[in-house]
This record gives structure tokens, C-alpha cells and sequence, in this order.
């Protein structure tokens, strides 16, 4: 073993944590070589003060609770065991709740950048409902317009409309499967917002715009003016991929 | 058409079971949430700043319930932790240039050298001469914040989260003998900055 070689297993040495054949290697090496030796006696004597020092830094005050009032805002799931959706009144009216919020959250905002952070509560919104309880409570169906799922097996469960700025956004939210949804809204007088953290995927002269927060991926384009946006836990790929035929389609 | 059809189908079910959830969620405070405080050390060393540091845990532990299906039970949960914290800190908050330069290798073995060579002059038994113990804690975890990033890292999670070599190179995604070799570096050079603190000081002093 040569001294370069024994300065960058130091530290394993130090530590006990060479094999035996390693260890026999290093230990004939510091026997012959003086320089090395003084380093190992060093480093023996100093790595437990230096590990002392190095202590762990106290989190601040009520970090912990800070974490855990953001899991309860952001981790999709995080809240639910608390809540109950097996009385469809209760669904119902949460569903229409949580749909309040959200226009006064985007009226108050009013910042239509922000429509992929809309695009993933709408998302948890619908997912949350109780598909059978939402028409119960009177979001029936109108025919899909554009945005029309249904051959690709998406069935369309709930539309909701309202209004930004004096502009009518319509969001649709699918199910396809037992447990596979997918919300597509279309709205125009938006920019697809570049402060994002968007990945552009062009295909075919147009660009998809692809997003992932909170566990839900989104796809954005531009079509004939309109934005449209796909929200879905499904796989983004699959998302595009769905998007491009959507596209294709129309 | 037909394709996108089978491609939906072979999609995994999504778990909206409420029933699952709360079995993940329970698990998840007792399992992942206890290394809150550990977690933040590392991510207040990685980052070297207590507002970013808080932010990385969260997003970390965000990350984490989100793919809290992964985790293994009875596997070591506060290296799995530590793994998603390390990425989302690469992803998020390593900014290019903020690697301070290279290190000039030769000129801080030289002096590294010479610190050990000067102790073994002296009385090996006096605990005086061993600079650490002259060093405030302070000092020592200031040194550690301007390293560069990899012997930084490599030094957390060893020396600090005590976890194994093998770990650690798990979660660095390098050879262990990497680790080894960042440790050893990095050790060395925290020593010479400290060395370097202390006579600084002495000049301001003088």
C-alpha cells in the first residue's frame, strides 16, 4: 500500500470499518511508513472531538408543527382519515364548500398563472367526491364539449363552471376505471405560465406543457386560443400521450 | 385508440381507499415523522441556513408521504429520509455556483502535514495540543458549512446521522470507497480550516 492510497481509507481505518484483509494492508503500511502513522495516531485522537463538535443543530421552534400543518394542507391523504364520505349529504356539500374556496382563492389571486395550482385542487376535489353524491347535489352532466374523454374509457362524472374575471372556466372531471380519474378544464385569456417548473414536450409543432404538485401531474396546451389543462394521478407520459390524441382528435 | 385504451388499463390502481390511507398515514407519524429533528440537522448543514433547511425538510417529508408505499418496513427509515432529503436538495436548492472553487489539494495537505507533524513533537497526552479541544463548537460547524458539497455531505451523514459507509454511499449513489475517500478528505481539510480560524485569531488578537 502506498501513502496516497492510505490517505483515502484513513478515515475507514480510524472508523473500524475496513475488511480484515484491508485492515492488514494499512496496518503493515503504518508500520513502515512513520508519516502515515502520525495521521492515524492524529486522526484516532481528534475524530471523537470532532464528532462532538459537530452536534445536532436544535430545529427551530415549532418546526415540527409547521411540517405537519403543511401535510395536512398539501399530502393528498394526509387529512382524509378524519373525514368521512360515506354520507352523501355530507360529501355533497363539502364538494360544493371546496368549490367556494377555490373561486375565492382564484378571484382573490387573480392571477391566472396560477391555474396549475387550480388545475391540482380541482383535481383533489373531485377525486374526493363521491361521484354518486356530487349528481346527487345537483352537478349533473352536460354533454362534454371538447374536452371529451369517453374513447378512452373516461366517463365524465361532474362539470363545474365559474367565473374569472369575467371569463367562464369549465372544469370536467372523468373517471375512468375503478379508481382512475382524470379533471380537464379549458379557459381562454391565459399564458401558460414560464414560472412554473414546466417541462415542454414538443410533438408535432405543438408544445405540451408537463407539471407535477402535490402527486398530481398536469399536461397544459394551447388549442385554437383555449388553454387546456389535464390534471390526473395517472402517469405523466400516459397523460401526454392522452393529451396528443385529445389534440388529434379534435 | 385501442393502445391508449390498454395503456390506462395497465396503469397502477390508484389507493383513494380511505381505509388504506389511514393505515399510512398512522404509520407514517410513527415511523418517518420521530427523525424530524435529525433530519433537520442535515438539511441545516446541506443547506447552511435555517429558512431553507425547514423548507427542505418539508418538501422532503412532502415527498416522502407521497411515496411512503416504497419505504420498507424494518428497513432503516432515517436513511430512506435522508435519501429523499439529499435529492430534493440537488433538485431544488443546489445552486451551480455555489461550489466554492476547487480545493487546492496540495497546499492543504502541506499544511495538514505539518499540523500533524508539530503534534507529534509535542506531549501527546496533553489533550491541549489536540486542536479540537481548543476549537468552539461554533467554529467546527462553521468549518463544515464551507466545505464543498461532497465531503460536506459525506461527513453528515456519517459523522453526524451515524449512519454506516454503505449507507451513506447508498444514498451519495457512489462506491463506498468514494465515501471513504470523501471522509477522509473531508476531515482533513475541516481540520486545516480550523487550523486556519485559529490563526486568524491569533492575529486578530495580537
Amino acid at each position: 500500500m502506498q501513502c496516497e492510497e492510505y490517505k483515502e481509507i484513513t478515515a475507514a481505518h480510524v472508523d473500524g470499518v475496513l475488511s480484515a484483509e484491508e485492515r492488514r494492508a494499512a496496518e503493515l503500511h503504518i508500520e513502515t511508513c512513520s508519516s502515515c502513522k502520525a495521521i492515524f495516531a492524529w486522526e484516532s485522537a481528534t475524530s471523537g472531538n470532532l464528532k462532538s463538535s459537530l452536534q445536532r443543530v436544535p430545529a427551530p421552534l415549532g418546526s415540527k408543527q409547521r411540517l405537519i400543518d403543511r401535510l395536512e394542507r398539501e399530502a393528498q391523504g394526509w387529512k382524509s382519515s378524519s373525514w368521512s364520505f360515506t354520507n352523501p349529504r355530507l360529501a355533497a356539500s363539502f364538494a360544493l364548500l371546496l368549490v367556494v374556496v377555490l373561486v375565492t382563492f382564484v378571484m382573490r389571486n387573480g392571477a391566472d398563472e396560477d391555474f396549475l395550482s387550480d388545475a391540482v385542487v380541482q383535481y383533489q376535489t373531485a377525486i374526493a367526491e363521491d361521484p354518486g353524491a356530487s349528481r346527487r347535489a345537483g352537478l349533473s352532466t352536460p354533454a362534454a364539449r371538447r374536452l371529451d374523454l369517453s374513447p378512452w374509457g373516461f366517463r365524465l362524472y361532474a362539470t363545474k363552471t365559474y367565473r374569472v374575471k369575467g371569463q367562464e372556466r369549465r372544469v370536467f372531471a372523468y373517471q375512468g376505471g375503478a379508481n382512475q380519474y382524470v379533471v380537464a378544464q379549458e379557459f381562454d385569456g391565459a399564458r401558460i405560465s414560464a414560472s412554473f417548473k414546466t417541462t415542454t414536450v414538443r410533438v408535432k409543432d405543438r408544445d405540451f406543457f408537463s407539471h407535477s404538485q402535490a402527486g398530481v401531474n398536469l399536461v397544459a396546451w394551447k388549442d385554437k386560443g383555449m388553454v387546456c389543462v389535464l390534471a390526473s394521478d395517472l402517469p405523466s407520459e400516459k397523460l401526454l400521450s392522452l393529451a396528443n390524441q385529445i389534440v388529434e382528435r379534435s | 385508440m385501442t393502445r391508449m385504451l390498454e395503456s390506462i388499463k395497465e396503469t397502477r390502481p390508484l389507493s383513494f381507499t380511505l381505509g388504506k390511507r389511514r393505515a399510512s398515514r398512522e404509520e407514517f407519524e410513527k415511523v418517518a415523522l420521530p427523525h424530524h429533528d435529525r433530519l433537520y440537522t442535515a438539511a441545516f448543514y446541506l443547506t447552511r441556513n435555517e429558512a431553507d433547511a425547514e423548507e427542505l425538510v418539508q418538501e422532503a417529508y412532502l415527498r416522502a408521504f407521497r411515496f411512503f408505499h416504497q419505504f420498507e418496513p424494518g428497513t432503516n427509515c432515517r436513511a430512506w429520509l435522508l435519501s429523499i432529503l439529499r435529492n430534493v436538495f440537488i433538485n431544488r436548492y443546489r445552486q451551480s455556483k455555489q461550489q466554492p472553487g476547487m480545493v487546492n489539494w496540495e497546499t492543504i495537505d502541506e499544511t495538514y502535514a505539518a499540523m500533524v507533524a508539530e503534534h507529534e513533537m509535542q506531549d501527546k497526552t496533553n489533550p491541549e495540543t489536540v486542536l479540537y479541544s481548543r476549537a468552539m463548537d461554533s467554529e467546527v460547524q462553521q468549518a463544515l458549512k464551507e466545505l464543498p458539497e461532497d465531503f460536506r455531505t459525506a461527513i453528515i451523514l456519517v459523522d453526524i446521522e451515524e449512519l454506516s459507509y454503505d449507507e451513506a454511499a447508498e444514498i451519495m449513489e457512489c462506491p463506498v470507497g468514494t465515501v471513504r475517500s470523501r471522509l477522509s478528505r473531508g476531515r482533513r481539510l475541516l481540520q486545516v480550516r480550523l487550523k486556519e480560524y485559529a490563526e486568524k485569531q491569533g492575529l486578530l488578537r495580537k
